[in-house]
This record gives C-alpha cells, structure tokens and sequence, in this order.
C-alpha cells in the first residue's frame, strides 16, 4: 500500500474562555490509498479540527499536511481551493446541501467546478443516484428530503468528481443507527470501488468496525492507532 | 476566476435568487421604486425644461431670429428644411404719443394672420383684439398705454426716429406678456400699414418643427447666407439656457443623492440578503470555490436583482410618463407670474435617453457599490468559520 496521506507533528490551539486550548498535539499519522480510515474519540477529542486540518479547511501552527505529495498548507489560499476542489470531497455532520439547488444541481456542483462535460455531468449524477437508491429525485429539493436521502445526496455530491479522498465528519449523527450503518456501508462500497480514501469521524462503535483503520483520540493527542 | 464558469455562477446566483421568494422581491422592490420614480422625476424634468423653452420661443421671438435682413430674401428663402414657419417683422424706432404724453418705443410691424396662428401674442390681450390686417390698429402693452394714458379706440401719434413723417392710429388691443422687452419698449401694427420708407431692413423669426436642432438649422442659413446674422434662442436667452442647465444639474443632484441614500437601505438589505445565505457560501467554500468565485457570485446575484429591478422600475417608470404626457400637469397656480410660463404652465414630461438610461445606471453602479461590503465578509471568512456557525 502506498502512503497518500502524511500529517507530520500537526498542532493546532484555539482561545477560550478558559485559555489556549490544545485541539491537536503533535499528532502525525500515516493514512495509504484506498483505505478506509474511522476517528473516534468523545466530543472536544480534536477529531473535527483533525479532518479540518486534512481538508485543507482549517490551517495548523505547526506541522504538514501531505496529499499525495503536495503539503497542501503551503499553497496559496486559491491553489488550494483549486487543489480541494478537484481532490477533496466533504460530508458534514448535517447534509449541507445547497438549500436553493435541486439534488441534481448538487451533486453537479463539483462537476461543474471541475469544468466536467454537460453530457457526462448528467450521465455521472444518474449513475450516482442510481446507485445510492435516489433514482427519479433529481428535481427533488433538500427540504423535501429525509436525513437519510439528504446525508446519501451529500455523499453523492462528495464522491461525484472522483476525489482521492473524501472526509466526513460525523456523517450518522444526525441519523438513527439503522440509517446511519447503511450510509456509511454504501459510502465505503462506493469509496472503495472508485478507490478514494475515506476518512471518518464517529463516536459509533459499529462503524468503526467496518473501517480498514482505526484511529482513537483524547485531548488532541491520538491514543491508539490499529 | 475560470471564464468557464461564469455559466456556472450565473445560474446558482439565479437560483439564488429565484429560490430566495419574498426576500429578493422585497430586496428588488427598492430598487424599482428608485427606478421608476427618478425615471418620472427626470422626464418630468425635461418637460418643465421643454415647457420653458416653448413658452420663450413660442411666445414672440422664434427658435432662430435674423436680423437686418435686405428685402431681396423673402420669408420663403428661409423656409427650409425643419422650419415651421418664417414671420416677417420691420422694427421702426420712434416715439409715440398721446396728447402731452410721449415715449420712445420700437414699434414693430408684423403680420398679424401669421402671428396669431403661430405666437402666443394674440393670446396675451386684456383688453380689446389683436390687430387686423389693413386696418391702422395699435397692440399697445399694458404698461405703455398706462404711460400714454391711452385706452381702447383712443388715437396715438407714432413718429419714426428718422425723417418727419408720423402715423396715426388707434388702439385695437392691451395686452400684457410678463416678458419686460415686450412689455415695455414695444408695440405692435400690421406690417402692411407702414410706409414704404419705413421698411429699410426686417427681421426673421423663424420657428421650427418638434425636435429639430436650431444648431443645425442655423449652420445652414449660414451656409445659405453668409452674410446675414442669425442667432438662436440659446444666444438670444443666455439667461433661459443657464436655467435648463441648472435644472439639469439640480436633477442630476437629486439622483445621486437619492441612489446615495437608496443604496445605504440596499447595502444593509443586501448584508441581510446575502449573510441569510452565509451557510451556502460556506458549503461553496469547502467545496474548493475560492474568495473571488464567491464575491463573483455575490455581485451576479445582486447585477441579476438590479437587471430585473431595472426592467420593472423602465416599464412603471415609462407608463407613468406616458400615462401623463397625454394631458401634461397643470402647475399654472406655481408658473403664472414667471416670464418662462408666460403661455402655459402645462408640463408635459418627456422621456429622453438620458432620463431613461441614467436612473436604471445608477441603479446598477450604486447597487454595485453597496454590494462590496457584504461580498468583502463573505469573501474573507473561511469556510470552517461559516460552518461553525
């Protein structure tokens, strides 16, 4: 297995009211191609920080962030939006779709951003939808979706451009389990079948068993790594 | 940005928009109601300017005089293309008098058919009628038959300045212009009473068809005949033209003004507008949009809300103005003492590219403007500190 993803001695502090606070300690961790990667750890562990710092949406104070062999905190602020929006692919804790776009137009969104074809864009999103059990819902809008449908839409829309890897953050948390197991099985059958890393914060045990990797954290400090 | 993706940001940005409902209807209707109103105010404008100029030339003078002119021009010579018509007027410098009253006036012979049909002289009687043609009747002013102590039907003696030879007439009407020049130095006969030797040289006024340039109509009697001054209304009414333009100043004042204080309400509608939609742009940003994709698609929404506020805005504005062109707005209680109304106090406003193109411009660039603020935060907050909330 080839080594993808590098992070190398990341730290990251934030201010509080109750002082500067550690989100990341010096954490350095190896994630290769293909893999499926699950963060555990109780809320205030550093786990989102962590997955900010990968996708590029939060910058640390020390340490690289290495993807495919670009430390991508070193870009430029639009070289690396360029970089994650042909790389990277996101799903938060709440779908965060674009309410004013029909489910089709989100999941063409990072198609287009990627200047993809008109006819290719409407092949690929069909496939998609196909694919995650929402055939005939293109038009459909995100307030008329269930959590369910909406978390499937978000991943669709994070995995549309074929990124080298896809982060999500607490996808099922808004979901009940039964829901939440099935998303996150479809998302590494996907994930896996187009050969994107995944990288996954969860607090639910089930899921972690089903990642290739396990990763465990505590006051910003990774604990224990299988 | 990518030249590609415009397509792109144009259709989220409408999306946008149209998804937005009550929001953007609202954020739009400030922007028609600007719009429209200064489409109006500004027709309305350039109708009370209109309206001044035609109650100064249509009063007496004409678009164009010409003065000195030898009889071997006719009025026919003049007439050429864009003139409505040629009055023939000889001004013969004299004294006038009634018994022990005398005073020096320029009477003016004119033709008196002529000038009912086509000046506003006729109109201005108080007392008695316009003069007929033949007939040895005086127009006297107000003020001059005051002086000479002469009413209706009562007989004045006209003396030219040069030679001895007098005229006597009577008095066939009073009128009063609001005009001094008029009003004070002048009266009028019929031209074909005078005596031969009286008519030395005449003056042309000359007056034209709707919409046509005196500039031009004059380079032309200057081609024609070089040697003959003319001179437009411009000239004549330095006074006349200083008050259009500062009238248009004035409305050029009001517009920035209002746009200046329309945007103030747009720029903070706008912030509202655009930061209900923050979670959006932060999703955008995760996505890889960069700071200036983002700002792009913010002025996309707010040139879209304008293009549409725009359209609406012309289409009240322009029924508006025509809607009341047809019976003009009487402001005679507010005109009749002014020399500029001295005929009518009937505005009629008139649409011109300028009063229609400048309020939806203005629109534009003052919306424009008030956008930079909104799309400066958007632009600058990272995409973790949106979508941390």
């Amino acid at each position: 297995m080839i080594t993808v993803i590098q992070l190398e001695n990341i730290t990251k502090r934030f201010k509080s009211g109750r002082g500067l606070v550690k989100a990341l300690d010096n954490i350095s961790l190896n994630i290769e191609e293909g893999s499926t990667t699950v963060i555990s750890g109780k809320s205030g562990s550093g786990k989102t920080t962590l997955l900010n710092c990968i996708g590029g949406l939060d910058k640390p104070e020390t340490g690289r962030v290495v993807i495919a062999g670009v430390d991508i905190h070193a870009l430029s602020e639009r070289a690396l939006c360029l970089f994650k929006r042909s790389h990277l692919g996101f799903v938060f804790q709440h779908s965060n779709l674009l309410n004013y776009l029909s489910v089709f137009q989100n999941i063409a969104f990072p198609l287009e951003l990627n200047g993809v074809e008109k006819n290719q864009i409407k092949n690929r999103i069909h496939t998609m939808l196909d694919m995650i059990g929402l055939s005939g819902l293109d038009n459909a809008m995100p307030h008329e979706l269930s959590g369910g449908e909406a978390q499937r839409v978000a991943f669709a829309r994070a995995i549309a451009h074929s990124p080298k890897l896809i982060i999500a953050d607490e996808p099922t948390a808004s979901l009940d389990s039964e829901t939440g197991m099935n998303l996150v099985k479809l998302m590494f059958n996907l994930g896996k079948k187009q050969g994107c890393i995944m990288v996954i914060a969860t607090h639910d045990k089930e899921i972690m068993n089903l990642a290739d990797f396990k990763v465990q954290m505590r006051d910003g400090k990774i604990i224990k790594e299988e | 940005m990518r030249i590609f993706l415009i397509p792109l940001w144009t259709k989220t940005g409408t999306m946008f928009l149209l998804r937005s409902g009550r929001s953007a209807i609202m954020l739009c209707l400030m922007a028609v109601a600007a719009v429209s109103s200064l489409i109006f105010l500004s027709s309305l404008d350039v109708g009370v300017n209109d309206a001044m100029i035609r109650n100064s030339v249509g009063m007496f003078s004409g678009h164009i005089s010409g003065f000195s002119l030898p009889k071997s021009i006719t009025p026919e010579a003049l007439k050429i293309e864009g003139v409505k018509e040629v009055l023939r007027r000889v001004y013969v410098p004299g004294t006038i008098s009634r018994g022990a009253n005398t005073e020096s006036l320029n009477l003016a012979g004119v033709d008196p058919d002529k000038e009912e049909a086509v000046t506003a002289l006729s109109k201005k009687k108080i007392k008695g009628e316009f003069i007929q043609s033949g007939e040895p009747g005086i127009y006297l002013s107000r003020f001059m038959s005051e002086r000479l102590n002469a009413t209706l039907a009562d007989e004045v003696i006209f003396k030219a300045g040069y030679g001895e030879e007098i005229i006597r007439l009577r008095v066939a009407g009073i009128y009063s212009t609001g005009v001094e020049e008029l009003d004070s130095k002048t009266a009028f006969v019929p031209l074909n009473i005078l005596p031969d030797s009286f008519i030395k040289t005449w003056l042309a006024g000359i007056f034209l068809n709707e919409g046509v340039s005196p500039e031009l109509v004059l380079n032309e009697y200057h081609r024609q005949f070089p040697s003959i001054k003319f001179m437009t209304w411009k000239d004549l009414m330095p006074d006349l033209l200083q008050l259009i333009d500062l009238n248009y100043v004035s409305m050029n004042i009001v517009m920035f003004l209002v746009f200046g204080v329309v945007s103030i309400g747009i720029a903070c509608a706008f912030a509202i507008f655009i930061l209900k939609n923050m979670r959006e742009y932060g999703i955008m940003k995760s996505m890889g949009v960069t700071p200036g994709e983002v700002g792009y698609l913010i002025m996309i929404e707010i040139f879209l809300i304008n293009i549409a506020a725009s359209v609406a805005g012309v289409i009240i504005g322009l029924t508006a103005v025509y809607i009341v062109s047809g019976s003009g707005i009487d402001l005679t209680a507010f005109t009749s003492h002014n020399r500029y109304f001295a005929v009518s106090g009937v505005i009629y406003p008139r649409l011109t590219f300028y009063s229609l193109a400048l309020p939806p411009l203005l629109a534009l660039i003052f919306s424009l403007l008030s956008g930079i603020w909104p799309a400066m935060i958007v632009s600058r907050k990272k995409a973790v500190q949106i979508l941390k909330g």
